[in-house]
């Protein structure tokens, strides 16, 4: 790719888990969402990541999407109700959610490490000739 | 004619010897010679490589600047990547000037 290409490579990988942590954060956004039993739940976001096409690197190859008949809770209450008492919640689970979240937040900042590492390493080599 | 100086003229035989010859004709160089094997071809492919990314980190930085880019480490990153170009650049320059003084000072 260019000559500093492990900055690159890192720089796909940051891409990758970023959008890792939005869709999490979208699906503990949407966790309490709760809609009649004619719709359909919130689907929870779930990231694919691939090898990048050119071989260097990561990249996001799609989104895959979670139940859409998310599950059934008995809320007579609720003005969504249906006339036997149900609404439809989004099968989504806080507990899950909350470790991706750490993997991504921990996989962003390994690859913001190699950029730091690769940086230095790139900076050592550059100042082996001013010598 | 005894002088102390006069067998330097001995060095007129060497003369003789030509070998300089074929390393000054241009069919020997033509095969080393590609489109970016000389210095200077490589030196400018170089330098436009080094402009390409100092204008990506610009362009990123406007992004940053309008709240347009999504991911701010993509700038930080791309300015790391134009930083490093730049101090090449500069260490090969400093390279360059350095072997050009050392030229310039070899005299008699």
């Amino acid at each position: 790719m260019s000559t500093f290409n492990a900055i690159g490579v890192a720089g796909s990988g940051v891409t990758v888990y970023r959008k890792w942590l939005d869709a999490v954060s979208d699906n503990i956004a949407n966790i309490d969402n709760v809609s009649k039993t004619s719709q359909n739940a919130f689907q929870a976001r779930y990231v694919v990541a691939q090898e990048a096409q050119d071989g260097n690197g990561a990249q996001v190859g799609g989104m895959a999407y979670g139940s859409a008949e998310g599950r059934l809770t008995y809320e007579p209450d609720n003005p969504l109700a249906d006339s036997e008492g149900y609404v439809r919640r989004p099968d989504i689970d806080l507990g899950s959610q909350m470790a991706q979240m750490i993997m991504a937040q921990r996989a962003y900042q390994a690859n913001l490490a190699v950029v730091d590492r690769a940086r230095d390493s790139y900076q050592a080599a550059i100042n082996l000739g001013k010598g | 004619m005894t002088s102390p100086i006069s067998a330097i003229g001995a060095v007129g035989g060497l003369s003789g010897i030509a070998p300089v010859n074929p390393l000054q004709s241009t069919a020997g160089t033509e095969a080393t010679s590609g489109p970016n094997t000389d210095f200077a071809g490589m030196l400018s492919k170089g330098l436009e490589s080094v402009q390409a990314s100092q204008t990506n980190a610009d362009n990123l930085a406007v992004q940053v600047a309008n709240g347009t880019l999504s991911d701010p480490a993509q700038y930080t990153m791309a300015a790391t990547e134009a930083s490093l170009g730049l101090n090449l650049t500069m260490a090969i320059r400093n390279k360059a000037v350095e072997a050009f003084q050392e030229i310039m000072r070899m005299q008699a």
